[in-house]
């Protein structure tokens, strides 16, 4: 490009970026911050019926997580606290009217809350769903819970997707209360719930015993309310600006502490990413012109695409108008788990294709080769080989003697070795067979033949069907290696859809990529028979 | 632990591993039963068909061919509803996970169908009837071949013998079982397997002894 035709690019750009340094202004007038320095007091709505975040002590007076929080709003802006005791039901409506100037009271961050009231960004503390389970229990991810009984409480927001997600086998009970009893008559080994109520049954006495061991699922980010009046208020940036600087200190770890609630993974990388700062010592997370926090620093559900360019705002474009979220495209760390899954499902396949092949050429030889107990033992390793299933094989080679090599001589075998050995010998097997099997058919016309690695040519047209359907096989027995948890393309594809919800597109892609993996897998063999040889 | 002691174990659990292993051959037969069915439409689509049906049964055979059935199976399994109601009627009909998993087995075995019953018919109607009854032991390899594969419906949850060892396994909290518990429970796939093979490999031979004769009959004739 000439300079001349780049300067009027300059001139605009230097322009649009000069409008915007003039827009940059002090936040709009708040009439509600006017009120309460005014009347010298806050007024906060919290809970009562949410032990430990809001909670009656013993006195009668309300105390808990947030009702610290709006301790701490109130001495910062210099007023006295009057915390209004709201419900579930009624908080909004309190927000509205104006019985409440602030609403801290566990409210998670929805796209319909933000229509009827103004969330503060940054969130301030995360719910999601986890599971109360029995005393014993051994179960300590969410892959481990596929197929367990558990207790679920009727309508529950999340019990379908839950289902769905970790395919749990849920049994509803009417009620919190029923499925609480049904758990302690141990009729399921746990109950999945919201984190934050278990939180509370982990400190009953009556529950002594019983644990959360898994992480949140589903994690939904919680808000700080204001009117929905007061957006882009000075009130808005003030509580916004108290709450990043809560996580910069650590102050709401330290609280979290304070009442032991189990420390929560949203609250650590929160301020891992709010104290991070650059070169000159400015933190990553600043407000820009517009007072708006960087993309990066906000809750990723509400950034719209007008807001960001590239690949995002693409994908947040295809969201918004069709509803489909193509997370594993867009967003980059989705991207890359995705990419690394198919990396994974390709090396196992050609790894095992491979393996399938040397497996079964060479223990076809050896077996030919007239030692003495050589043939019998591999040509019953064969029938142990593709009579049982591989993957059992690889539970017993992985967990099994994994776990004997491990203690007796502390070696770590790898579940990539693993998956591909079992997928191959199962594999390796049935070529194997085949191939003695055609060399049979062969000696009832040359009873001179003997199948040796320069022989092994000649059963190629024979044989090449049944080796090719055996390895496409291969390839799509990859799948399977997710048992012993290889970051393969279901694991990538099951781990991306529980962070998102996002199940049918998640699920689509996963097939649609499978089988064009397939079809490629089933190409190349073509093409490699054809090179093998050319006249058949 | 001795092996006495594992011994009394592994026969402790037994009935509880052979109903799960029940469970592997209902779901295999069910995938075999649905499969051989759709499979014998799509023939017949293609053998009595009009140009537009016989294109849509060779681009469904080829698909069915190409369908990775683990993958099918978590798909199946994350995207069909646990449960529907019939239309008109307030029977809600459960839709279990094994269901979903034998259907996804199935589609191999449409697969299986679709590419081998043409010939066959072909053979029996040149009269060539040795060689069309090969039919009969490839099938039966096929079903067992589908059994092996029914292990995997353990990934989706269903409690079938492979995920019965884990339960076990875990329950008893007892890792020098292990090794014993996964060999035991490869036992009963061999056990059931090996004996039908031999068989079918008898009848097989038994077929192609037949259909030399019946060469020989005709070059002679």
């Amino acid at each position: 490009m000439q300079l001349r035709q780049l300067l009027p690019l300059l001139l605009a750009y230097a322009l649009l970026g000069a409008v915007g340094q003039t827009m940059a202004q002090t936040p709009k007038e708040s009439p509600t911050l006017g009120l309460i320095q005014k009347r010298g007091s806050i007024h906060v709505g919290v809970k009562s019926d949410f032990p430990p975040f809001g909670q009656l002590s013993a006195q009668a007076q309300l105390e808990g997580f947030e009702i610290d929080l709006a301790a701490d709003i109130a001495k910062q802006l210099g007023v006295k606290l009057v915390t209004v005791n709201i419900t579930t039901e009624n908080r909004f409506q309190k927000l509205e009217q104006g019985d409440v100037d602030v609403l801290i009271a566990t409210v998670g961050d929805t796209a319909e809350r933000r229509q009827i009231a103004t969330a503060i960004e940054p969130n301030y503390y995360a719910g999601g769903v986890s599971v109360f389970m029995r005393p014993g229990q051994r179960i300590v991810d969410w892959q481990g819970m596929r197929g367990q009984k558990i207790c679920a409480a009727q309508g529950a927001y999340f019990n379908r997707p839950m289902s769905q997600r970790y395919l749990l086998d849920l049994v509803m009970y009417k009620g919190t209360r029923d499925a609480l009893l049904a758990l302690k008559d141990g009729r399921c080994i746990g109950f999945l719930y919201s984190s934050a109520a278990v939180q509370a049954y982990l400190k009953k006495p009556e529950w002594a015993g019983f644990t959360a061991p898994l992480p949140p699922a589903m994690v939904a980010p919680w808000a700080i309310n204001v009117s929905r009046k007061e957006a882009g208020t000075e009130l808005d940036h003030k509580l916004g600006d108290m709450v990043a600087q809560w996580h910069r200190t650590g102050f709401l770890i330290t609280t979290e502490q304070k009442w032991r609630i189990q420390p929560s993974k949203f609250l650590q990388d929160a301020k891992a990413r709010w104290s991070q700062q650059d070169d000159t010592k400015n933190f990553f997370c600043q407000r820009d012109n517009m007072g708006l926090w960087p993309i990066e620093c906000r809750n990723p559900t509400f950034v719209r695409y007008d807001e960001v360019g590239g690949l995002l705002r693409l994908g947040l474009w295809i969201q918004e108008s069709t509803g489909l979220n193509l997370t594993f495209v867009y967003d980059n760390y989705d991207r890359s788990v995705f990419l690394r899954g198919l990396g994974y499902s390709i090396a196992l396949m050609l790894g095992s294709i491979l393996l399938s092949l040397v497996f079964g050429a060479s223990w076809a030889v050896l077996s030919e080769s007239r030692v003495r107990l050589i043939s019998p033992a591999l040509r019953a390793l064969a029938v142990y080989g593709r009579m049982t299933p591989p993957l059992l094989q690889m539970y017993l080679l992985f967990f099994g003697v994994g776990a004997l090599l491990w203690s007796s001589f502390g070696i770590n075998i790898s579940a990539m070795a693993v998956a591909i050995w079992c997928m191959s010998y199962y594999t390796g097997s049935i070529i194997m067979t085949t191939l003695l099997d055609s060399a049979d058919h062969l000696r009832l016309e040359q009873p001179q033949f003997r199948l040796t690695f320069s022989t092994l040519p000649k059963l190629v047209v024979l044989t090449a069907g049944a080796v090719k359907s055996a390895l496409v096989n291969v390839a799509k027995q990859s799948v399977m290696a997710s048992a012993i948890a290889v970051p393969e393309l279901i694991s990538a594809t099951t781990s991306i859809m529980s962070d998102h919800g996002n199940v049918n597109v998640m699920m689509n892609a996963f097939l649609f990529t499978f089988i064009a993996l397939i079809s490629l897998w089933m190409w190349v063999l073509d093409w490699m028979e054809k090179r093998l040889h050319p006249h058949a | 632990m001795s092996s006495a002691e594992i011994f009394t174990h592994l026969l402790t659990w037994t009935p509880f591993l052979l109903e799960g292993f029940a469970w592997n051959i209902l779901i295999a037969g069910f995938a075999a039963i649905t499969g051989t069915f759709v499979g014998v439409l799509l023939v017949w689509m293609r053998l009595k068909g009009s140009v537009y049906t016989v294109r849509t049964s060779v681009f469904l055979s080829h698909t069915f061919y190409k369908i990775p059935t683990i993958a099918l199976m978590f798909y199946c399994a994350v995207l069909l509803p646990n449960e529907f109601e019939l239309p008109w009627t307030e029977q809600t009909i459960l839709f279990p996970n094994w269901i979903k998993a034998a259907l996804a087995l199935s589609a191999a075995q449409v697969g299986f169908i679709a590419h081998n019953l043409i010939p066959t018919i072909n053979y029996w109607s040149q009269g060539k009837h040795g060689a069309a009854l090969l039919f009969i032991p490839n099938w039966v390899n096929n079903l067992l071949i589908t059994i092996i594969a029914s292990s995997s419906a353990s990934l989706v949850g269903v409690s079938e013998i492979v995920s019965r060892c884990n339960k076990v396994i875990a329950a008893t909290d007892n890792t020098a079982l292990m090794v014993p518990m996964y060999l035991y429970a490869s036992l009963f796939f061999l056990l059931l397997c090996f004996p039908m093979t031999l068989a079918m490999k008898k009848l097989k031979d038994v077929l192609l002894r037949q259909r030399r004769i019946d060469k020989n009959k005709t070059n002679n004739g």
